[in-house]
């Protein structure tokens, strides 16, 4: 059965007490399904900093290459905890699922 | 180039979503209005985030809007809530009070201190500059070969009147030591991991002493909105929207070139005449970007418009430079081959937008290749033909718009 996420309640713009507070919004795209071992990692490492878009809007012409240091880059540069063993999958779900083979 | 094609293609609104099973759909499928962007992998979603009109998402978190192109027709000044968004880190504010914000200004001063905000807005003489705030990568995604990065097309930019304190008399009260070189720029947004990866920027002593880069609490009259950096902001004219921190918290004078990772190797560009390269060639060697390149557009007609044959029609559109000074905006509508110039509209300040507007009437019936072309007080002028570089800044093209007259 098909569900969708519920987008109406996100938008918050309020004063409290003196302090102007936003409330922040749920990712509004998900990671694209995938049976590859990468899908579940891909969730697990990256999610906690970023949504999807980052990968969802890739031109079409991004290959391996990319998302090897792309995923490397996340790791030396922002520090996200990617066991080492995860790397290659994820490189391999985000190759097989975004740029050129987007469907 | 301008057209994103506003299509309410879906606006399905959905039955809730308990957990995180049913989330596998493509973004599109969410019930969010739509819009595309004019290229491969353009369908973007149309969200109103907090103090904001339905903007394009590029990014929901951290959040990154890009201005729907229609929005910059017929105002000069891009209000608050159409203004595009850029954040860089996960970790970014929620919460702000104006009572306790501080601005630190410390590094190599004599008197290093902090000031609340109502110090700032009491306790200096303030100014007014109307200026463009543009993302380095506006327009990224109409590079040829496609570049990496946020896929945006021609709305990471917007025109606003910055009110706040030169960053000059900031400095001066702290009082800057011998051999200070370069100031650094810090907000509140940070890694969500330890990390050195942190959103600071730099500029050169001079550059920050010129009187123009200035510390903003007001943006069109009323207080910075929270996503463009509440409560105050850099504003450093005529330079890419990079150097502009948000949530500005700590300036520090330094003796060094400052070469984090935001400075170096991210936001550099080749180092030569033309900041490009062939597509697909390393360059030998990079700078930080910094200044705006020369750049106009239609705003009134898009690649769906059709005008009237015979008959007078009117173009406008904006221009803008790094702060020379738009000199002339010449309009063509055979894709090129001849050139009328425009009118240009109220000069509002030499880093401001500009307006411009002519009269066109095509001959006959059928397709045109409308082309509009600015030149500055510089000598800088808009190029036919597009560079390349791999990061995708600084796109200035002469842009197109394919119309109909009927």
């Amino acid at each position: 059965m098909k569900k969708y996420l519920l987008i109406l309640p996100l938008i918050l713009l309020s004063q409290v007490v003196g302090a102007e507070t936003i409330q922040l919004m749920q990712d509004t795209v998900q990671w694209r399904k995938s049976s590859l071992p990468g899908y579940q990692l891909t969730i697990q490492n990256c999610s906690a900093c970023h949504s999807a878009h980052y990968a969802e809007y890739q031109p079409p012409n991004s290959g391996k290459a990319y998302w090897d240091a792309t995923v490397k880059k996340m790791k030396t540069v922002f520090k996200a905890p990617i066991p080492d063993e995860d790397i290659q999958p994820i490189v391999e779900y985000l190759t097989q699922n975004y740029g050129s083979n987007r469907k | 180039m301008n057209s994103e094609s506003f299509i309410n293609r879906r606006k399905v609104i959905a039955a809730a979503l308990a957990g995180g099973a049913g989330s596998l759909l493509p973004s599109w499928a969410l019930g969010a209005e739509m819009t595309n962007l004019p290229m491969a992998f353009g369908e973007r979603e149309l969200i109103a985030f907090p103090g904001k009109k339905p903007m394009i998402v590029l990014t929901s978190r951290p959040p990154q809007l890009e201005t729907p192109f229609k929005y910059f027709d017929n105002q000069v000044i891009t209000p608050n809530d159409e203004f595009f968004v850029r954040y860089h880190m996960a970790g970014i504010p929620t919460t702000i009070n104006p009572e306790t914000y501080r601005l630190k200004i410390g590094g190599n001063v004599a008197k290093p201190f902090e000031i609340s905000l109502n110090d700032l807005k009491t306790k200096f003489t303030s100014q007014r500059i109307v200026a463009v705030n543009q993302c380095s990568g506006n327009s990224r995604g109409f590079f040829e070969p496609r570049v990496n990065g946020g896929q945006l097309g021609n709305g990471a930019m917007g025109n606003a009147v910055w009110v706040g304190v030169p960053l000059k008399e900031i400095l001066k009260a702290a009082g800057p030591g011998k051999g200070a070189k370069q100031v650094s720029f810090n907000g509140l947004d940070e890694p969500s991991l330890p990390s050195d990866s942190d959103f600071i920027k730099s500029l050169d002593i001079d550059h920050a002493m010129d009187g123009d880069v200035m510390v903003a609490y007001e943006m069109n009259g009323t207080g910075i909105p929270f996503l463009n950096g509440y409560p105050i902001k850099l504003i450093v004219p005529g330079y890419y929207g990079t150097y502009w921190v948000k949530h500005l918290s700590q300036i520090n004078v330094i003796d060094t070139e400052f070469n984090g990772f935001w400075m170096n190797p991210a936001y550099r560009i080749p180092d030569n005449d033309c900041n490009c390269i062939v597509a697909g060639a390393p360059p030998a060697k990079t700078i930080p970007i910094n200044q705006f390149t020369i750049r106009s557009f239609i705003t009134n007609l898009t690649d769906n418009s059709t005008v009237n044959a015979g008959k007078p029609n009117l173009a406008r559109g904006i221009a803008f430079d790094a702060g020379y000074g738009i000199k002339k905006v010449m309009f063509s509508q055979d894709n090129g081959q001849n050139w009328q110039e425009a009118r240009l509209g109220k000069d509002l300040g030499r880093f401001s937008f500009r307006e411009w507007t002519i009269e066109f009437m095509p001959l006959k019936k059928g397709p045109l290749d409308l082309r509009v072309r600015a030149f500055n007080h510089a000598g800088q002028i808009q190029p036919m033909t597009a560079s390349w570089m791999p990061p995708g800044y600084m796109r200035n093209v002469v842009e197109n718009v394919k119309v109909t007259a009927v």
